[in-house]
């Protein structure tokens, strides 16, 4: 066993006490001034940097961690900006559509941009542009591609309400290709129920209904289509009918506005 | 003459560690926990029966010294006093022929963390409350065991057959 004189280590444990009392109370004072004089630091810090194989050999898990959660939040804002690119390329489309369909058409079209959806009493859509646009109550809303998607429920001074075509108070006029009168009502999601207003003593087997000028709907825009044929049971033909839009597909709306120049 | 140039490279030798351990230690993290090579010293001047601990602890209290120089947070003398007392501990404890060695460096690396956590909290102005108990324990206990465990891998590959050792 070796023999150890611990007198010299109590002196030194004595010592550093005073030194770390002495720095202390004089608010590292004496550390400052060394400091000041003699840069340590820079002699004890070596830039790993230039040399990399070995920095990265080096390079300590929480420094991994913390590139590890740099990482992660770069992927997720890329995430984020590309979701946003997507939304804008489908919003420019959609406005491409629309410039196009109006393009085609005579009848005074607005653009709007949807602001939300409401599902209950009843289906509804909130669009920017209201009474300030000439929006009235009853004028015929349209997807970019002109399909029928509701009409003006309500029209305020900076923004209309749109009854949806899939809502279930959801009722409008319509006719076939050949000229006979429909009253539109809800079934579901996807189809109305479409009955003749006046007799038509036939089945319709296909075709597509459309609004009408003679509703005061200001043109003629397709509603639904009937895939399954429409029954005539005494005298009233009638029967489901495909709704055409794809209603919560779209940011923009189309509004056929019947009264621009009044 | 002798013992001054002794005296110099047992200083220039703690120096050399210091940059090393402020280099290459510091980044070498476990679980996120720094290995001391401080205080693997401090076991390895315990550990050879030749080395005579009253020429090593002017050198230690001179690396202390640096130390806390260096790193801004510390206040001058501290280091030196934690070194210190874990080297005169072990010491003590070695003396005593009824405790294994190994166990005597785990109670050095207890007394060397512990002293340090205290005036961790201490220095930086905290309130010392009982609800800090546990976590003082929790980080105390992590770094004794990890740096116990390098210590122990440290000795076993210098006291590979070897018979100063112990």
């Amino acid at each position: 066993m070796k023999k150890v004189n611990f007198v010299f280590g109590y002196i030194y444990i004595v010592l550093s006490i005073f030194l770390f009392s002495f720095d202390l109370l004089s608010e590292g004072a004496v550390k400052k001034n060394v400091n000041s004089r003699l840069d340590l630091s820079g002699v004890y810090s070596f830039n790993f940097k230039n040399s990399s194989p070995l920095g990265n050999f080096f390079l300590s898990t929480s420094q991994i961690k913390s590139e590890n959660e740099l990482l992660k939040r770069e992927i997720t804002s890329l995430q984020n900006k590309n979701n946003s690119n997507i939304e804008l390329e489908k919003e420019i489309k959609e406005l491409k559509t629309i410039l196009q369909y109006q393009a085609t058409t005579e009848q005074a079209i607005l653009t709007t941009k949807i602001l939300g959806f409401e599902t209950l009493p009843s289906k509804k859509a909130l669009v920017d542009i209201g009474e300030n646009k000439g929006v009235t109550q009853g004028d015929i809303v349209l997807d970019p591609k002109g399909n029928v998607v509701g009409v003006i429920n309500y029209a305020l001074p900076m923004y209309s309400e749109v009854l949806l075509v899939n809502s279930s108070d959801f009722t409008l006029n319509a006719t076939d290709t050949e000229g006979n009168r429909y009253i539109l009502s809800s079934m579901n999601d996807e189809t109305l129920f479409s009955r003749s207003i006046e007799n038509i003593d036939k089945d319709i087997v296909s075709g597509i209904l459309t609004t009408n000028r003679i509703f005061n709907h200001g043109g003629e825009y397709p509603i639904a289509s009937i895939s399954v044929p429409l029954e005539n049971i005494d005298g009233v033909t009638s029967g489901a009918v495909q709704i055409l839009t794809d209603i919560y597909e779209y940011k923009y709306y189309q509004i056929v506005v019947r009264e621009v120049g009044k | 003459m002798v013992e001054v140039s002794k005296f110099i490279f047992r200083v220039s030798f703690l120096l050399f560690l210091l940059w090393f351990d402020f280099n290459f230690m510091s980044r070498l993290l476990v679980f996120d926990l720094r290995l001391s090579i401080l205080l693997l010293l401090v076991v390895l001047i315990h550990n050879y029966q030749d080395i005579n601990i009253n020429d090593w602890y002017f050198p230690i209290f001179v690396l202390g010294v640096v130390n806390d120089l260096i790193i801004p947070s510390s206040y001058i003398g501290l280091t030196s006093f934690f070194l210190i007392t874990s080297l005169v501990i072990i010491g003590k404890i070695n003396q005593q022929t009824y405790i294994n060695f190994i166990f005597s460096i785990l109670i050095g690396d207890l007394v060397f963390y512990s002293l340090s956590g205290i005036s961790i909290m201490a220095v930086s102005g905290m309130k010392l409350t009982f609800l800090l108990l546990s976590s003082f324990t929790i980080n105390i206990s992590k770094l004794v065991a990890v740096n116990f465990v390098f210590q122990l891998i440290v000795l076993g590959i210098f006291n590979f057959g070897r018979e100063d050792g112990y």
